[in-house]
């Protein structure tokens, strides 16, 4: 087993967003702070970064696209074998693998722009 | 006087066909007349609350007109405040029921509307009474939370508002059947104009820009910061679509002269019978598409930690 650092994504959102409760992770700024989160721990650390998504029940698209982009921006997609998920829910993995192709596509945009 | 008598069923299609044959009067005294509607779906209550908006705001002179006699269409267009966001038929002779999370009232999206707080509570309407919808939860969410952002942007450009309206249906024949309908409706710019506004996009019609706006890493509006964060991605219509065509949904997006309808994996574009200068929004999800949607998922589930 590597040696991971551990981020309880619930307990942190609640603190970095200020709100009381998180059980989704619905929106851009939830998903870019989630982000800062993981580059932050991704720059301070060599280990591996743990991010434990225990009870979170579901991302949307544009949360993850954020999450990721941020990612992709600020330390590159070639980081992210370095992030391990766990607790993730089904529907939030679907998330997470399609905010990460819209990131790509947004950091290289083929044809498209913002609108 | 121009008389809009509005149609029995009052939806979204037979809405349109009502106002393409009357439009207001400009100067005159218009009367919109609710007395012989019975039946009135969410698809039709946002956009007719979104062009009566309209109207009052060019200077139209409106009057309501209901029933004699008490009806349940127009005691549920009470409830759900409909006519409170228009300052008329206040009193009421029934007592204001608890929504127990199947409905929540219409609400009005404007410039200063805070989408942070309206968006979770639709969303919390629609899921509400099943904990296993938390699991889609986040989708509903955004994409409302992000049409709502567009209409405030649009209404920044100029006094225009938006309605959105969330509503579960039952069966009482089927106690396992359940709806969950959504609707945003606005009469501001529109997709195309907005998308040609705000990119380098070269957009050939209204279809088109409908098919681009359903497609991930098109729009967004990221130079929007809220407490220090982008405001908008702009997935929440490619999201909504993806669930949706998973779930065996419908999902209907019009805008000007185009309309761009999903039935589960089905997908098609059709010109509008009548125009809708904005834009409309109808979701429909069904407890049973959602419910298979997520046993899918859980069956092809084998790892315990993910890296991507």
């Amino acid at each position: 087993m590597t040696e991971s650092q551990t981020i309880n994504v619930r307990e942190t959102l609640q603190q970095k967003m200020r709100v009381e409760e998180i059980i989704t992770i619905s929106g851009t700024p939830s998903g870019t702070a989630l982000g800062i989160l993981t580059v932050d721990a991704l720059k301070s650390s060599d280990l591996d970064i743990h991010l434990d998504f225990d009870g979170i029940y579901s991302m949307s698209g544009s949360a993850a696209c954020a999450f990721w982009l941020y990612i992709g921006t600020n330390v590159g997609f070639e980081s992210i074998g370095k992030i391990v998920f766990s607790h993730l829910e089904p529907s939030a993995m679907e998330a997470l693998k399609y905010g990460l192709e819209s990131a790509k596509e947004r950091l290289n945009p083929p044809h498209k722009a913002v609108g | 006087m121009c008389i809009i008598k509005l149609p029995r069923q009052l939806e979204y299609d037979s809405l349109l066909d009502c106002l393409s044959n009357n439009s207001p009067l400009l100067g005159k005294e218009n009367v919109i007349d609710f007395s012989t509607v019975n039946f009135v779906k969410p698809s039709g209550i946002a956009p007719l609350a979104a062009i009566i908006n309209k109207w009052l705001n060019h200077g139209f002179k409106l009057a309501f007109k209901r029933s004699s006699e008490h009806t349940n269409s127009f005691a549920y267009l009470q409830r759900i405040d409909f006519f409170r966001a228009f300052d008329v038929f206040k009193e009421e002779n029934f007592l204001r029921h608890d929504s127990q999370g199947n409905f929540l009232p219409l609400q009005e999206i404007t410039y200063e509307s805070n989408t942070d707080e309206i968006a979770p509570k639709l969303a919390k309407t629609l899921t509400g009474n099943e904990p296993a919808f938390d699991y889609i939860r986040s989708e509903l969410q955004n994409c409302l939370y992000e049409s709502m952002n567009n209409i405030k942007d649009h209404a920044q450009l100029g006094p225009i508002a938006g309605y959105s309206l969330a509503q579960n249906f039952s069966r009482k024949n089927d106690p396992t059947y359940k709806e969950y309908v959504f609707t945003t409706a606005d009469a501001g710019r529109g997709i195309l104009n907005s998308l040609r506004e705000n990119s380098d996009l070269t957009i050939d019609n209204e279809t088109h820009a409908l098919d681009l706006a359903c497609q991930k890493s098109v729009s967004g509006s990221p130079g929007i910061i809220n407490d220090g964060y982008p405001r908008n991605m702009g997935e929440g219509l490619t999201s909504i679509d993806r669930i949706v065509e998973s779930t065996n949904g419908y999902f209907r997006l019009i805008s000007g002269n185009a309309e761009r309808i999903r039935c589960g994996k089905k997908v098609e574009y059709r010109a509008s019978k009548y125009p809708w200068q904005g834009t409309v929004v109808i979701v429909k999800l069904h407890k049973s598409g959602i419910q298979g949607y997520l046993d899918a998922l859980r069956a092809g589930r084998k790892e315990d930690e993910v890296r991507f």
